[in-house]
């Protein structure tokens, strides 16, 4: 770590110290979420009635967004579109991690690329549903707000470094391949670059700790996951059988 | 959840995966070794300026010329050619590190 120039070392330091939070923070809160006592059988009805169509029904949650398609299109549209894109972005950065890069994923790069730069759009879509439907308005707080100004601004960081001002991307792959490595190099000092970053540790910082745990929460939701067989076979409240 | 513990233990496995696959601080990070000209010390703009910008440079001049027929630009990747003469050696290298696949060498052949 000598050789290091004091932004770099910073920002080695915040990255491990980011890293560490967003797993940290995220197992506990999931160990939270796992280890909750389930003492009733509480499924909304109608809901499959074995484990198959449990599993069935969570995955077309997953990948379709099935429950909130149902529950407003409108939202859906937007959410929907947000996380798909949200995979070109993991695409588009996945390059940066991977050494050697796979032939395949250079292959799709400029087709990931043509979809990941649209990420601002549903964003502001999102935002613009929030500010001008009164009801949504009404119910929403700051961090509602806040995840997609985040998230918003990174998109837009983002941006900025591959159209407006691009920078030495082999130097910040091999930055980021000596924070995976536990071997840090130098950081290229350039300002959309550290922007980027910062913004980015920032998301990573607070995700365990905002509404972005649904990632990991919509496993452990019980009205979701549980077998709606009350009448088949009986719920015994798992301390009470001790 | 019924086993919370091996649950976790698998989530964090999947997290650490890209830890194994970089090797995980047995190594320094890779990075590209480029051969440098010998015929030459400096490029056309500063060194910074070019690992960051030469695509955009050419990218510019490519429309000048095809579609506007103005050849008396600065920049033009027969002028790259002049100095790195092994396509392999020095555009590859930092090509392939970060997974881009320019077009130049479609249509230029650059051996």
């Amino acid at each position: 770590m000598g050789g290091l120039s004091l932004l770099s070392l910073v920002y080695v330091a915040l990255s491990y110290a980011a890293a560490a939070i967003f797993v940290g923070g995220l197992m506990r809160k999931l160990w939270g979420y796992a280890v909750t006592p389930n003492p009733l059988c509480i499924p909304t009805t109608p809901s499959p009635a074995t484990k198959g169509g449990v599993v069935a029904r969570l995955a077309l949650n997953i990948v379709a967004f099935a429950d909130l398609f149902k529950g407003n299109r409108w939202t859906w549209i937007g959410g929907y579109a947000f996380h798909v894109i949200l995979i070109a972005v993991t695409v588009r950065h996945l390059r940066l991690f991977i050494y050697p890069v796979p032939p395949l994923l250079a292959e799709i790069q400029p087709l990931a690329l043509l979809i990941a730069m649209l990420l601002p759009l549903p964003l502001v879509y999102l935002l613009a549903r929030r500010k001008m439907v009164d009801r949504y308005a009404w119910i929403s707080s700051p961090a509602d707000y806040g995840v997609l100004i985040l998230i918003l601004l990174i998109a837009l960081s983002g941006l900025g470094l591959k159209f407006v001002s691009h920078s030495d991307l082999v130097g910040i792959k091999h930055f980021l391949l000596g924070l995976l490595m536990f071997s840090p190099v130098d950081m290229p000092a350039h300002p959309a670059f550290i922007i980027h970053l910062t913004l980015v540790l920032m998301l990573a910082v607070y995700f365990p700790y905002s509404k972005l745990v649904h990632a990991g929460g919509v496993f452990f939701s019980p009205t979701r996951m549980m077998v709606d067989d009350p009448r088949e076979r009986r719920h015994i409240n798992p301390w009470a059988a001790k | 959840m019924k086993r919370p513990a091996a649950t976790a233990a698998a989530l964090l496995a999947l997290l650490a995966a890209p830890l194994f696959y970089a090797g995980c601080g047995n190594a320094k990070a890779p990075a590209p070794q480029l051969t440098k000209p010998t015929n030459a010390t400096e490029c056309v703009e500063p060194a910074a300026t070019m690992r960051a910008n030469h695509m955009n440079l050419l990218r510019h001049e490519r429309d000048n010329i095809v579609r506007e027929g103005d050849r008396s630009r600065k920049y033009r990747i027969e002028g790259c050619a002049q100095c790195h003469t092994k396509r392999a050696e020095f555009c590859d290298r930092c090509h392939d590190y970060a997974g881009v696949k320019p077009e130049c060498f479609d249509c230029h052949y650059l051996p």
